[in-house]
């Protein structure tokens, strides 16, 4: 199992990081090199000032992204000096502050961290736990290659408690995530080799050959000879088991002759001797047997790798049982009985227990009775861890399936809201466009009625122009043959008078002379006409209400009445109040017209100071309040009314109904 | 030995038929070769009734009429050129003088083309000198035009532009303000005979432009209007 990243590798990293920045950020430079050298004071536990005190600056000093790395830097330093109280602090520290600054990759690598510690402890199943949380962590940030390379540690364990099928099932999703990823065969070895181990356990031999040459040609592919040498080793071992000696011992021989295993990896080069010395024993040449498994003990010694000397112990044990040495096997199978009791090897004291039995046969009952309550006990502890494993993970399914699960309603609630919220926009837009075509509508309608007023004033004004004409020519035809002929008359009558005689002159010039005076008072005629008729031409509103109230006269069988004020003088009154009462004049006799079932209808447009009022009012049925309130045409009515700044009201019952409108004539004077 | 001519004297306007009354007295005061046989008459029922009468029409030898008359009842006379068509009808020989306060070229135009009348009296343009020559030259036989009517002759004999009727009621119609929709109604023509009939009017004046009133500036100068 191997350490997330190597913390001197973080470091280097942290002061490239440092170096390429140092040029932009002066400022910040000085305080993270203040932390670093903290950091640093922690690690070498420098003795001018205490850890605690030490601790708090640190803890103290602002989070950032250096500060998270110096926190793992310290606890691996940490672990390295199997310092488990400081370690388990700052693996502490490490997640809370991943934490902090929201750093998802850190908060795993702190899990990692604590599963790597227990296992070192042996506590696998929290080692177990914590590698779960690791691997849970990187599913979150996406890392595929770390969360497969947590479930291989995960596999690994369970390998070690025999849960086999759990950790070929493990080790296969494993091999799932880290696939894909670009370093694949790093990884692909250990799950191969595990593989090969599991099915070695589950004593499904060619399986195991198979996995065990996969994870051969990966450790070559690699170019690994240690891993090469220990996939051998593998080999070897699972044709021991099949008692395929010859085929075990080349093996163990192809990784022996790897140059310089015996330095490289003493431990595993022990190993390989012992297994090959066991191999040679089973055929039965005792003298190489013996060799080597001193050899092997002596290497083992030396590097005091205490279980590796238990099985090489175990293994001269058997060696001189079956030489017929029984004091020799007694002495060695004893002192491995003890040093694995010591270590707590289990598995090898099992070994011994039955080996003991096997040459001490008086003792044999004590030492099956202790045989049999380790393993009961050892199978109990494995299936009670298992059983923990399982529910690990089987709480970590269901909270990837909850996750989902949520993560789907998450979805699907986003999915909804959208929808949601875009089709109310839609329909604000709808509505608005909606509020915006009936305003346009109606604005265009006010443009036809205001056209439509204008052409009946010009109608109107064509009608007096006519009239003017009328009257012009009447004027005109006047003085033409009245008044000019009679001149004509007296001028020929007086041009004639001369020629008579004098005695006639007097009456016929008197004659002339009245004759004279009768077309003066002809021509003064004429002027007083002319203007009486310019004194009446100012009713034009008048008269426009008057047509159409004689429009609508010939429209319904009521009776209208129509009175409109003598003192009003249509040309100081708004053009706007003008057409907007027309208007409503209009509307309400269409109304009355076409509902009201009235007998008798009066209007009256009246002046009182400074107000121009309109009473329209019928005896008709009047009409539901709450039900026409809302009418286009009392809406109508009232926004004409607000438009001239004048006010509406109006009183309706079954008997009749009343409508009231004032405005103020002179509105901006 | 006198001479005796029949004279019927029609104006609506009294002191009008008395000055032309008071005319011939002052006549035969000078010419007493003649002897006046006066019927004044002030509206046109009245003439129409009289002229019924066939031993006085043919005994008629001289009218006064005034051209503007009020219509007679039944509708059928609606002017005094109406009256003197009807006298001109029944007997040819009647010297007829016309007197009208018109002085539009086209309405003196029109009466000398339906009338012909013997004498053609403008009153602007007459004094009572100018009355007593006239009737001194339609009773020796020779016609006499007062000025307004003699300058229009004039200006017509010496422009080379000829009207016929149709030109010169549209152009009077024009004149009065008629539009090109309304003359439609008023001419026997479609819009588009109507204009291109004001087209080749245009040209025979010679003028270029759209407007209506250039040509009817130029024609009224003309002496058509």
């Amino acid at each position: 199992m191997q350490f997330p990243i190597s913390a001197y590798l973080k470091f280097l990293i942290f002061l490239s990081l440092l170096t390429a920045c140092s040029q932009k950020e002066k400022g910040n430079t000085s305080i993270s090199d203040d932390v670093k050298i903290l950091a640093e004071k922690i690690m070498l536990e420098d003795e001018t000032e205490s850890y605690i005190n030490k601790k708090r600056r640190f803890l103290n000093a602002p989070n950032d992204s250096l500060k998270n790395a110096l926190i793992f830097d310290i606890s691996y330093y940490f672990y390295n000096q199997e310092d488990s109280l400081k370690f388990r602090e700052w693996n502490n520290y490490s997640y809370s502050n991943s934490k902090e600054i929201q750093n998802g990759g850190g908060i795993a690598e702190a899990s990692w961290d604590l599963g790597n510690f227990f296992y070192r402890e042996h506590l696998i199943d929290s080692s177990y736990y914590h590698y779960n949380l690791a691997y849970e962590q990187y599913l979150e940030v996406n890392n595929n290659l770390k969360a497969g390379r947590m479930l291989l540690n995960m596999a690994i364990l369970q390998e070690k408690v025999k849960d086999y099928i759990g950790s070929e099932n493990t080790t296969f999703q494993a091999l799932d995530l880290i696939e894909n990823a670009t370093e694949s065969q790093k990884y692909v070895y250990p799950a191969n080799n595990n593989l090969g181990i599991i099915y070695n356990g589950l004593k499904n031999y060619s399986h195991a050959l198979e996995y065990h040459l996969k994870a051969l040609e990966n450790a070559k592919s690699l170019r690994d000879p240690i891993k090469s040498a220990r996939s051998l080793n593998n080999i070897g071992v699972v044709y021991q088991k099949m008692e395929d000696h010859d085929n075990s011992i080349s093996n163990y021989t192809r990784a022996l002759s790897i140059d310089s295993l015996s330095t490289k990896n003493p431990r595993l080069f022990a190993m390989l001797t012992d297994n090959l010395g066991y191999s040679e024993f089973k055929l039965g040449n005792y003298q190489v047997a013996s060799f080597l498994f001193q050899k092997a003990l002596k290497i083992r010694d030396s590097i005091n790798h205490e279980s590796g000397i238990v099985i090489n112990k175990l293994h001269l044990g058997e060696y001189y049982l079956e030489s017929g040495d029984t004091i020799q096997a007694l002495k060695y199978t004893e002192e491995a009985n003890s040093l694995a009791a010591d270590t707590r090897n289990n598995r090898d004291l099992l070994a011994s227990y039955l080996q003991l039995a096997e040459i001490e046969p008086t003792k044999a009952t004590s030492y099956l009775d202790s045989y049999i309550h380790l393993n009961d006990s050892l199978l109990n502890e494995e299936r009670a861890i298992r059983n923990k494993f399982a529910r690990i993970r089987f709480e970590t399914d269901q909270y990837i399936q909850r996750t989902r699960q949520l993560s789907y309603e998450k979805l699907w609630l986003g999915l909804i809201a959208v929808i949601l919220a875009s089709a109310l926009f839609l329909l604000y837009l709808l509505t608005n466009q909606k509020a915006k075509n009936k305003e346009l509508k109606f604005q265009k309608e006010q443009q036809e009625y205001n056209e439509d007023i204008y052409k009946l004033l010009l109608k109107q004004q064509t009608k007096l122009e006519e009239g003017r004409q009328e009257e012009r020519a009447r004027i005109s035809s006047e003085l033409h043959d009245g008044v000019l002929g009679k001149l004509f008359g007296i001028r020929m009558n007086f041009g004639l008078l001369n020629l008579n005689s004098p005695d006639q002159i007097s009456d016929k010039y008197h004659q002339l002379l009245e004759k004279l005076q009768y077309t003066e008072e002809e021509i003064r005629q004429i002027s007083h006409n002319l203007i009486r008729e310019v004194s009446g031409s100012h009713l034009n509103f008048a008269k426009l209400l008057e047509q159409l109230v004689s429009d609508y006269r010939s429209l319904t069988s009521a009776q209208i009445n129509f009175n409109f004020d003598e003192d009003i003088d249509g040309e100081l009154i708004d053009e706007n109040i003008q057409i907007n009462y027309y208007r409503i004049l209009q509307e309400a006799l269409q109304n009355v017209v076409k509902h009201a079932e009235a007998k008798n209808v009066n209007i009256g447009v009246y002046r009182k100071e400074d107000f121009l009022l309109m009473e329209i009012w019928d005896d008709g049925k009047g009409f539901d309040q709450r039900k026409k309130i809302k009418g286009i045409g009392l809406k109508n009515m009232r926004d004409r009314m607000e438009k001239i700044e004048g006010r509406f009201n109006f009183k309706t019952s079954a008997t009749g109904t009343k409508l009231f409108f004032k405005v103020k004539i002179h509105r901006n004077e | 030995m006198n001479k005796s001519v029949t004279v019927l004297i029609i104006d609506d306007h009294p002191i009008i038929a008395s000055a032309y009354e008071s005319a011939l007295e002052s006549f035969v005061t000078q010419n007493t070769t003649y002897d006046f046989k006066i019927t004044s008459i002030y509206n046109l029922d009245e003439a129409q009734l009289l002229i019924e009468n066939s031993a006085f029409i043919d005994s008629l030898d001289l009218v006064f009429l005034d051209m503007r008359l009020p219509a007679s009842i039944d509708g059928k006379l609606v002017s005094g050129e109406d009256l003197g068509k009807l006298i001109k009808s029944k007997n040819s020989e009647v010297r007829i003088i016309v007197s009208t306060t018109f002085n539009d070229n086209y309405r003196l135009h029109n009466i000398l083309q339906s009338l012909d009348p013997e004498g053609f009296l403008v009153k602007n343009d007459i004094k009572s000198k100018e009355l007593l020559r006239a009737i001194e030259n339609v009773l020796s036989g020779s016609p006499y035009y007062s000025k307004t009517v003699l300058n229009l002759l004039r200006k017509q004999v010496g422009s080379d532009i000829y009207l016929d009727e149709l030109d010169r009621k549209m152009l009077y119609e024009l004149s009065i303000g008629a539009k090109l929709k309304d003359l439609s109604n008023l001419l026997p023509l479609s819009v588009a005979g109507i204009e291109k009939r004001r087209r080749n009017l245009k040209k025979m004046f010679g003028i270029s432009g759209a407007e209506d009133r250039d040509l009817i500036k130029l024609a009224r100068e003309k002496g058509f209007l």
